[in-house]
């Protein structure tokens, strides 16, 4: 049985609706990976509000459970929240997911949001039933899925994740500035060399049918970025190729980048896997609305 | 001179003559704009079995595939018989991979479904459709 995966925002910092960003999407984060027993939320950008709105004309108020995997709480990854319309469903639990027993702090913080200073609803006014729960440490069976969870380069922290189900497997890896722990740095700022990233990030993706990674600059307009957590989208494919990927979706687009300059950054990204001698590596540039299935 | 005077004076001078006839003259005719035909959302098939033509989504779902008897018949080996289905979902169009053999493309992207937006072509076995939203 396959594994669906929707993306429902994949901008990154700040929601950009308009013209030039309307074919790949202005929504901040947000992913739906499905199991067939399972539905895993990745962050809660404004993308989680339409997400919401499918939710509740699919289920007609059954009881249901979904699970919240959050990267970290800057605002571009749980601003969407409040409109999660199935919060506000009694017939609704949502599990919200910290890494060890007894850390609630995405539960806090979620709740934190919803402070009268911030939000006119209360967290405690929910209707649904939101849970804090936790990943044993590092890794746990959620329903028919292995859930595991690895921290990675972002100020403040971020956490990447990957559902495996059985052979296939799909990696969130968002919010994570490769370019500050490339291993050969020196040695890389030749082009033609492969930038050599952490054994334990390539081992956590390792196999994985899908990365979808945070690659929201391009190879300009990184230097001028470089410290605010962000990759440069060419990283990402030397990370793809050692990890030995099936595909890999570029994400949190940089919210300057227009529709064609999003289209420019993957045509890099492209460019740059037939020069490390990747031609077949799969890569796209995430967009809202597109479902992929997962199969063998 | 008193207030009322002028005021009767000016209301006067902008009252503009009576029109002997109330249809528009020729002229008036020819500034208008001409009756609005809104153009379906549509797609055009660019490549494969079957183009060029192209297809209106003024109704949908239609469905593409091998089969004759539907809606948008794609005779080729490459294509399953019921292949791809075309509906709206809101105020999107979307396309949904009908579990076929060889898949469905946007673009680069093998999908399973995906909103449509101007401009994305689609490849389902070898013919390749071109969407465009209506107007």
């Amino acid at each position: 049985m396959p594994i669906h995966v929707r993306f429902w925002g994949v901008r990154g910092s700040i929601p950009t609706p308009g013209p030039s960003t309307r074919r790949y999407g202005g929504n901040t984060s947000c992913v739906e990976v499905r199991t067939p027993q399972a539905r895993f939320i990745l962050d809660a950008g404004s993308g989680i509000r339409e997400l919401g709105v499918r939710m509740v004309r699919q289920t007609h108020d059954q009881p249901t459970t979904t699970h919240l995997l959050l990267s970290h709480a800057h605002w571009d990854h749980i601003q969407g929240f409040p409109f999660f319309a199935p919060a506000y469903n009694p017939a609704t639990t949502l599990r919200v997911y910290g890494t060890e027993p007894g850390d609630d702090r995405f539960h806090r913080l979620l709740s934190g949001q919803m402070d009268s200073a911030y939000f006119p609803v209360q967290f405690a006014d929910l209707a649904g039933k939101i849970v804090a729960d936790h990943l044993d440490g590092g890794e746990r069976q959620v329903e028919d899925a292995t859930v595991s969870v690895l921290p990675v380069c972002h100020p403040g922290g971020s956490l990447s994740y990957r559902i495996q189900r059985g052979d296939h497997g799909v990696v969130y890896s968002t919010d994570n500035e490769l370019d500050l722990v490339i291993e050969n740095a020196e040695e890389a700022k030749d082009p033609s060399v492969m930038r050599r990233l952490p054994d334990e990030l390539v081992r956590f993706i390792h196999g994985a049918d899908l990365l979808i990674a945070d690659g929201q600059y391009t190879d300009e307009t990184y230097p001028k970025h470089r410290g605010w957590g962000h990759s440069r989208a060419t990283t990402v494919v030397d990370l793809a190729i050692a990890a030995k990927v099936g595909q890999v979706g570029i994400f949190h687009h940089d919210p300057m980048q227009s529709d064609a300059e999003v289209d420019a950054k993957i045509n890099a990204c492209r460019r740059r896997a037939a020069a490390l001698g990747a031609p077949g590596l799969s890569i796209f540039g995430a967009r809202e609305g597109i479902e992929l299935r997962i199969t063998g | 001179m008193s207030l009322d005077r002028f005021i009767e004076e000016d209301s006067t001078e902008q009252v503009a003559p009576a029109l002997e006839d109330s249809q528009p003259t020729r002229e008036f005719r020819a500034l208008r704009p001409p009756p609005r035909r809104a153009r379906p959302d549509r797609l055009i098939q660019v490549e494969g079995p079957g183009a060029t033509r192209e297809i209106s989504l003024a109704a949908l779902p239609k469905s593409i595939g091998r089969d004759p008897t539907i809606d948008i018949c794609v005779p080729s080996a490459h294509v399953s018989r019921h292949h791809l289905q075309i509906r709206r979902d809101g105020d999107d169009i979307v396309c949904v991979d009908l579990d076929s053999r060889n898949g469905a493309w946007l673009n680069t992207i093998r999908i399973h479904a995906a909103s449509l937006r101007e401009g994305d072509t689609l490849q389902v076995g070898d013919a390749v459709f071109v969407f465009y939203r209506g107007s």
